[in-house]
């Protein structure tokens, strides 16, 4: 698969030599954006388990900021945070003071003995103010000497549990003043807010404390395993001020960069009818043999490629909608027919055959069209231009009809072999094929389904995908059939992709670009 | 992906100058990285019975010296220090009761001298005022700078 990547322009990849900075405010989520370009002074609570993805999300939001940047660390030292992160060298670490507070540093106890000691040095009545900063963490008040009155800046402490935690455990303190915990946290936000400061706390502790009361902002981190699969949620409780529009988001760390998730939106694929480029998905790397391309390299690199005489199943959540199940074929079917082969659709119902077939004739000629698509739709042929008719495969009506010539029709067409090597390709749904055998008058059952799916490319050079919802006995009935199972399901707005044969991690679908309809974005 | 929210790039930061600290007591030490701190300054502090760098990084080159003065072993420790740090100009805190022949030594020993207890921001102004001074003469006469820089990753 990396072969793949290293011959496909564009893919993950080829996309490391890329410009990072460009990456870091785009991969926030659109509400996070929004509070690090208001104006200081913000401050903002990060808080997960640990391995759920701060520390990554903190150097992007350093890489996002457009001031002085300075990181707090003691969780992971300097070198480490080269050698993790190395793409920090290219966009984070050209503007970022970084202070190191991964050795022991001065506690509490120490600066109550300091502080007790001010007279020494200061008239009383002025000594308020520096006694108040020495109840800082000594690597927060070197911090906050590299703020600049005259410029943004955003402090990041990662973490704030461990380094606050780490100065309290020097005492108990004898000094009747000392202050506690959340004494420091009011002094902290205290002097911060004094310029125009972004502080972001960094949390381990998943308990809320006054200090969710006391920032303007609280994002948390959470990584959970679904069906042993591996998901990374970011969550919005708290943007002081401002509309969450999105209350959650997936991301992913691949690279150890950050990157969220938005709702999948679909373009104008969805609202405006198919668009050429947007079905046409990207062109194979290599030329294909005895192979389908799926159109798009994501996919390639995390399912395979599509195997002649072999079947792919699709199941697919009742949420998931029509639309998207097409975003994901149309890639390999353009692919298939650009390449000489030929293709058959079963589209559930309710689908328009026009609307199939107008975006495949926007890349390719009527008269290829009529020579190499077929589509099978209870929808029948009516509005469909003349051009189009004979794409489409006549319904019987009325009575006495006979549904031998038809399926005889179907089988012969697929059976057609195109140029050497190019395997045809049959997208099958299993409720269109449940509203073909109504009209028909047809049972379909699993067993005659498992029957027809193998008679499709038994000794043919086809590949067959079959899509329908999880669950479905007509798939179950394909268990032994499917080279390759995938499972593709909703949650809170955005389309999870898995391969249960091979395992595979989640993929999340995002949106397109120029290249191809979708991309997929790993979920580790 | 969201639009992106482009970001102007920042330069890199300058180096910036550092005022060294070089105080044997512990608790006044404390006192005054704390009062250059809150003041928005880069300091280094220095620690030991002769003077190592504690705080940033181990290099000569601070462009201001802060000492405190109490007795004769602070007065060597300083000129350590001093040493150390390639004799940039410097300020002695001095506390009003200190030995007067003390006094007088640690006046010729450095730039500026500061009777203590003193107001924290008469302290500090003065520290920056000498700072100031010092970058500015150090452009003027070609001298290569006396700054220190944070780390960067």
């Amino acid at each position: 698969m990396n072969e793949l990547s290293q011959k496909v322009p564009g893919t993950a990849a080829s996309a490391e030599s890329s410009t990072p900075r460009q990456d870091f405010g785009r991969s926030l989520p659109s509400e996070i954006q929004t509070f690090i370009a208001r104006p200081g002074p913000q401050s903002l609570l990060v808080r997960g388990p640990p391995g759920s993805g701060k520390t990554t999300l903190g150097l992007a939001l350093l890489g996002a900021f457009p001031g002085r940047r300075i990181l707090v660390t003691n969780r992971v030292s300097r070198a480490e945070l080269v050698d993790d992160f190395p793409w920090v060298r290219l966009g984070v670490a050209d503007s970022t003071q970084v202070i190191d507070a991964s050795d022991r540093q001065r506690g509490l106890a120490e600066a109550a003995m300091a502080v007790h000691e001010l007279p020494k040095v200061f008239r009383e009545e002025t000594a308020k103010e520096v006694s108040d900063f020495m109840w800082l963490p000594e690597a927060v008040q070197e911090a906050y000497s590299l703020i600049d009155s005259n410029r943004p800046a955003m402090v990041i402490i990662d973490s704030w549990d461990a380094l606050v935690e780490d100065f309290m455990a020097s005492g108990p303190s004898d000094h009747l003043n000392s202050p506690e915990r959340q004494d420091v946290e009011r002094l902290l936000l205290s002097f911060m807010r004094r310029s125009e400061v972004t502080l972001v706390l960094i949390l381990e502790r998943d308990v809320p404390t006054q200090l969710d009361y006391l920032v303007n902002a609280a994002v948390t981190t959470d990584r959970v395993l679904v069906d042993g699969r591996l998901e990374r949620w970011l969550y919005l409780p708290k943007l002081r001020g401002q509309r969450i529009e999105t209350p959650s988001y997936p991301f992913s760390l691949e690279g150890s960069k950050f990157r969220s998730v938005p709702p999948f939106r679909f373009g104008k694929a969805h609202t405006e009818g198919r668009q050429s480029a947007e079905i046409m998905g990207e062109p194979p790397p290599e030329p294909m043999v005895d192979r389908v391309w799926p159109g798009c390299i994501d996919f390639a690199m995390a399912f395979g490629m599509f195997e002649a005489g072999t079947t792919t199943v699709l199941e697919t959540d009742p949420e998931v909608p029509n639309s998207l199940t097409q975003v994901l074929v149309d890639p390999p079917a353009v692919q298939t027919l650009l390449a000489g082969g030929r293709v058959l659709l079963i589209p559930p119902p309710g689908t328009r055959p026009n609307d199939i077939y107008q975006p495949y004739r926007a890349i390719l000629s009527a008269e290829k069209l009529a020579d190499q698509l077929r589509i099978f739709s209870v929808a029948g042929t009516e509005g469909v231009a003349e051009e189009a008719q004979p794409v489409m495969l006549p319904l019987p009506r009325g009575p006495g009809f006979r549904t031998d010539p038809i399926f005889h029709a179907a089988f012969e067409f697929i059976r057609q072999e195109g140029p050497a090597n190019v395997p045809n390709l049959i997208v099958r749904t299993t409720g269109g094929e449940r509203a073909l055998a109504q009209v028909l008058g047809l049972p379909v059952t699993p067993e005659n389904f498992a029957t027809i799916a193998a008679a499709y490319v038994a000794n043919l050079r086809s590949h067959q995908i079959v899509i329908g919802t999880i669950g479905d006995p007509l798939l179950l009935s394909l268990n032994d059939l499917g080279s390759i199972r995938l499972q593709l399901r909703a949650r809170q707005g955005r389309y999870f992709l898995n391969g249960l044969r091979p395992f595979t991690p989640s993929y999340v679908i995002t949106e397109g670009d120029q290249v191809c309809p979708y991309r997929l974005m790993r979920m580790v | 992906m969201h639009e992106p929210a482009e970001m102007p790039a920042e330069p890199p930061s300058p180096s910036l100058p550092v005022v060294g600290v070089a105080v044997r007591d512990p608790n006044v030490r404390e006192v005054l990285l704390a009062l250059i701190r809150l003041n928005r300054m880069q300091v280094r502090g220095f620690d030991g019975s002769s003077p190592q760098v504690e705080v940033g990084p181990p290099a000569p080159g601070d462009s201001l010296l802060v000492g405190y003065f109490v007795s004769n072993e602070d007065a060597e420790y300083f000129a350590d220090a001093l040493r150390i740090t390639g004799g940039p100009p410097s300020i002695a805190l001095v506390p009003r009761d200190a030995d007067d022949r003390l006094a007088e030594k640690v006046a010729r020993q450095v730039t500026k001298v500061v009777r203590l207890p003193e107001n924290s921001q008469a302290i500090a102004d003065a520290i920056r005022d000498q700072l100031v001074t010092t970058v500015a003469s150090s452009k003027n006469s070609n001298r290569p700078p006396l700054t220190g820089s944070r780390d960067s990753v």
